[in-house]
């Protein structure tokens, strides 16, 4: 005998409410607090080697900086002060460019 | 739900948050062992739900959900990033014979997936046609629902629940067949 559509899917909700009826075996709450404590333990070494990372990055910049302003301190100089007016000029020009198209 | 003990575990109780990882556990387990019909991969998957609700559990909100929904959505991502990977690497599936062989008999939820016709029958259909009938007809989604869950079309939803219920229904014909 053929099962109709909807014989079959209550067949199916039966069926998965058995797996509801029983019991699982849920680990001792020992379990939960040794695995909290590892992730506390992942975690805090994540986030010293990001801070490692982050330091050595920050040592390697130092030094180039102050490597290029014992070298080479004009240049230095020139290129920082470079770097602060060409933003400064940029936007004084955008601005200007803005007003004039409101015009 | 236990608001309290929510607060006291995101400010950083630990025993607070080991009770609420125990008091979900066996709602999440249940969910994925119906989803997945395999209670290895369930355990596996309520293992990795339980290590994200610790990482994650500062994002909670409970005024949106309690928190076994926000679990269960937590793993529902994690069981469908492992369903693209397993499509992704493909390889050698074993096939339900071989699965049965694997499996240990004194696990209750693996006792029942192997005496239950209907259990066994939708083992056989593939993850993804047995995935819209399982939420259908299980967890009752709506066709809208399991296609933003699944994130495909809902005709493409319809037409995998309409295939996969004829399979089922030639599987269970051939065995009522077989046994009579």
């Amino acid at each position: 005998m053929k099962n109709k559509p909807i014989e079959l899917s209550q067949e199916i909700k039966q069926s998965m409410d058995k797996i509801d009826q029983l019991e699982s075996r849920v680990p001792e709450l020992n379990y939960f607090t040794e695995l909290i404590n590892q992730e506390a333990v992942t975690l805090r070494r994540k986030q010293n080697m990001q801070f490692t990372l982050f330091l050595g990055c920050a040592i390697i910049l130092m030094s180039l900086i102050f490597f290029s302003l014992v070298t080479y301190t004009m240049f230095f100089l020139l290129v920082q002060g470079l770097s602060i007016l060409t933003p400064m000029l940029w936007f004084t020009f955008y601005q200007f460019h803005k007003k004039e198209r409101v015009r | 739900m236990d608001f309290k003990l929510i607060e006291d575990a995101k400010s950083g109780n630990r025993y607070a948050l080991s009770l609420l990882l125990q008091q979900n556990y066996d709602f999440v387990y249940k969910y994925f062992v119906k989803l997945t019909l395999s209670p290895d991969e369930a355990a596996d998957l309520t293992q990795d739900v339980m290590v994200q609700t610790i990482n994650k559990l500062s994002s909670y909100d409970p005024e949106k959900s309690s928190l076994s929904t926000w679990m269960i959505a937590i793993g529902k991502n994690l069981w469908i990033d492992g369903l693209r990977k397993k499509k992704r690497r493909g390889g050698y599936h074993l096939n339900i014979d071989e699965q049965i062989n694997l499996l240990v008999q004194d696990d209750p939820f693996q006792k029942l997936l192997l005496t239950d016709d209907i259990l066994m029958a939708l083992k056989k259909l593939s993850d993804k046609i047995r995935t819209p009938i399982v939420l259908k007809y299980s967890l009752g989604y709506s066709y809208e629902e399991i296609a933003k869950y699944l994130k495909i079309p809902i005709g493409t939803v319809k037409s995998r629940i309409s295939n996969g219920m004829k399979t089922l229904r030639e599987e269970l014909g051939d065995h009522e067949e077989q046994t009579n």
